[in-house]
């Protein structure tokens, strides 16, 4: 769906990133979120300390001095300062990707174009900003501290060195004059400590901004000089694979920051069946289970092939959390599948307690005495519970055993159950996971014999050629069935395993 | 969801119920001075296994398509899991017990070893009910989808009827 709203709510999700990513350094006045889809890049640089163009400008012939420092061997100055020019150039380097990225958008929104936020969502340009976003936070802190580190010493010779360093690092596209300027914030904000030792302090003028046009970020030669000069790491081979090709991180760039807005579940509810010919992911549900989930992932393990996902009950977690940071750690895909498995598709339609099915009412039987009045506000905690609160004790019982920040990013809603449903939808879209449905069903909860199980699987891998295969890791016949699953297939051509991170799902 | 997956769905759960009745009809009439508990367990473990029969019958005679086929047969799922729950946690009296023992006994022919099974497994636990759980988990570890088949049709439990080819043509128009 193309519309202004929805380019609005992108722009503020993805400048906010853009932000995160590049310069947001604590104490600079960001424009409100609510007013990003309206900004203009120039308007970003008339912040009256952001000034200075063209004291940069001045220094941009002064490679002798720049040389001197870099050739003086491996002193503590030298040390500190590669660390800086690395540091700037990492800074520098994000801060391009995500200017180019915001002023095409902004450009195209000026042009009063239309802007398909999905399309611009699958753009390789947008994937590696947010694939590296942690990296590059932890870039933008460590130029600051060394920033400051070299800059209060109180010299000249560094402050000039630094400010031809800044220079080389950028060009005169407009992307790059806008990365600049945002760069120009990171040394400002730290100017109480830069501007300690001189006055006046360094002041940053007469940006000089470009008219902005008519622009076609299909076929701007502009942007594509940009990319293939400078980032050829990036570089498109054709521009319109922007709009294009759906980039390999796409789910990921859609769903991370996207915690507003409509569900999309015809982008985002996922069988695998867009796979290439021969591609299966496996995931298992309903555990961890003591005896079985560690001794399925052991197998796939020892195969040596792609490793499941397992969609896990929140409840099942909490009893057995070690599994959890286990298979985590060895690098097992972690995923929810709600929190104790009732029919979460038969509760969003329900209109009373009375109304519910058999299954649910027998779930929730300790609250059979929900009246009808209240009906509605139940059914709204049960789905937060079920889905929102759910995949966050998933992802904190993750963080606080490996002691690092996770997110669940993936969803599985029990037998399936809700597929399509707004509330559903807006729960998922509020926890920032994807849907995950499945191509092949074992039905191995239903089958005790695994050589029977494996062969209806086959069957249907087979008939589907690709997709999502459906196990459940509480059954010792699921256990079984793996095995013979795994011997039956590992030595097969035509069929490759693959993570669902692997298949961009 | 759209109106005619939601139409879809409830014709299925229609359409198992009509036959699970007509299956069960046999062995009710020989058990009418059941509890009303009994009836109640009984008529769920027989549901759970016309459930059964249809989830694994229907690969190879509904001719669903594999998409549709997905989501019908979550539903069933959902539906077995559903009359699970009307077993659980219970205490069974002997009359009952004896009724599971019966049922155990020709659960191979029946196509209701896994139904048994896992009905069983959700009762509260007594030596008798753990004998009765190894004896039909055997049993089930034999069955495959062919005697299912069987089943299927001893039982009339029949894909080709119009309640399946409704539920197969509207999961296919539906978006």
């Amino acid at each position: 769906m193309i519309t202004k709203h929805s380019v609005q709510l992108w722009l503020g999700f993805f400048i906010s990133t853009t932000l995160a990513l590049g310069c947001s350094t604590p104490g600079v006045n960001q424009p409100p979120s609510s007013s990003l889809g309206q900004r203009n890049p120039t308007q970003v640089l008339d912040e009256p300390h952001v000034h200075g163009e063209q004291a940069i400008a001045d220094l941009a012939n002064d490679k002798i001095l720049v040389d001197a420092y870099l050739s003086r061997g491996p002193d503590a100055d030298a040390t500190l300062m590669n660390e800086m020019r690395a540091q700037l150039s990492i800074v520098s380097t994000t801060q391009k990707l995500a200017s180019s990225f915001d002023l095409m958008v902004s450009q195209l929104q000026q042009a009063g174009t239309t802007v398909d936020t999905e399309q611009l969502n699958r753009s390789q340009l947008y994937c590696e900003l947010w694939e590296n976003s942690e990296f590059l936070m932890g870039a933008e802190a460590r130029l600051q501290a060394v920033q400051t580190q070299l800059l209060t010493r109180g010299r000249q010779s560094d402050y000039d060195w630094y400010l031809a360093l800044f220079r080389a690092n950028f060009g005169d596209s407009p992307a790059e004059l806008m990365a600049k300027a945002q760069m120009i914030r990171v040394l400002n904000d730290n100017h109480a400590n830069v501007c300690q030792h001189r006055t006046p302090c360094l002041r940053f003028t007469d940006f000089p901004g470009r008219p902005l046009g008519p622009f076609d970020p299909l076929n701007d030669q502009e942007m594509l000089d940009f990319k293939n000069a400078m980032l050829p790491r990036l570089a498109l081979s054709n521009a319109r694979d922007l709009y294009q090709r759906p980039g390999e991180c796409y789910q990921q760039a859609t769903r991370s920051p996207n915690s507003t807005g409509t569900f999309d579940w015809g982008q985002r509810n996922h069988t695998g069946r867009g796979q290439p010919k021969g591609t299966f992911i496996v995931t298992y549900d309903d555990g961890p289970h003591p005896k079985y989930t560690q001794a399925i992932a052991s197998l796939w393990a020892n195969a040596r092939l792609a490793k499941p996902t397992f969609f896990w009950l929140a409840e099942n977690a909490q009893k057995y959390p070690s599994i959890v940071e286990e298979l985590h750690r060895n690098g097992f895909e972690v995923a929810c599948h709600s929190h104790s498995h009732p029919d979460i598709g038969n509760i969003a339609k329900a209109t009373s307690f009375a109304n519910l099915s058999k299954l649910n009412r027998s779930h929730f039987s300790g609250q059979a005495t929900v009246a009808t009045s209240r009906f509605e506000s139940w059914k709204s905690e049960v789905l937060d519970h079920q889905i929102v609160g759910s995949s966050k004790i998933l992802s904190d019982i993750v963080t606080l055993r490996t002691g690092k920040a996770y997110s669940v990013k993936r969803f599985r809603l029990p037998f399936g159950s809700g597929v399509k449903n707004a509330a559903i939808g807006a729960r998922l879209q509020q926890s920032n996971v994807s849907h995950y449905f499945w191509a092949v069903d074992s039905l191995d909860w239903q089958d005790r014999n695994p050589a029977s199980i494996v062969q209806r699987v086959r069957e249907q891998m087979t008939a589907t050629g690709k997709g999502i295969i459906l196990f459940h890791d509480i059954h010792k016949q699921s256990y079984e069935a793996t095995q013979l699953l795994i011997q039956q297939t590992q030595s097969n051509a035509g069929i490759r395993y693959v993570t669902l991170t692997e298949a961009g799902l | 969801m759209s109106h005619s997956l939601k139409l879809a769905f409830s014709l299925i759960v229609v359409f198992c119920s009509a036959n699970l009745h007509a299956g069960a009809a046999d062995t009710q009439v020989k058990e009418t001075k059941k509890s009303v508990l009994s009836s109640q367990i009984h008529s769920a473990v027989l549901r759970m296994r016309d459930l059964s029969v249809f989830l694994r019958a229907t690969k190879q005679v509904c001719d669903i398509p594999a998409k549709p086929k997905a989501e019908v047969l979550a539903k069933i799922q959902a539906e077995y899991a559903a009359e699970l729950s009307d077993v659980k946690a219970t205490e069974l009296t002997t009359t009952e017990t004896q009724m599971f023992s019966t049922l155990a006994n020709s659960c191979v022919k029946d196509c209701a070893c896994v139904a048994i099974e896992d009905a069983l497994a959700t009762l509260l636990s007594t030596p008798k009910i753990q004998s009765l759980i190894e004896q039909v988990q055997k049993s089930a570890q034999k069955m495959v989808d062919q005697d299912y088949l069987k089943c299927q049709k001893s039982l009339r439990l029949n894909c080709q009827s119009a309640g399946i080819k409704e539920v197969s043509t509207a999961l296919q128009s539906s978006p």
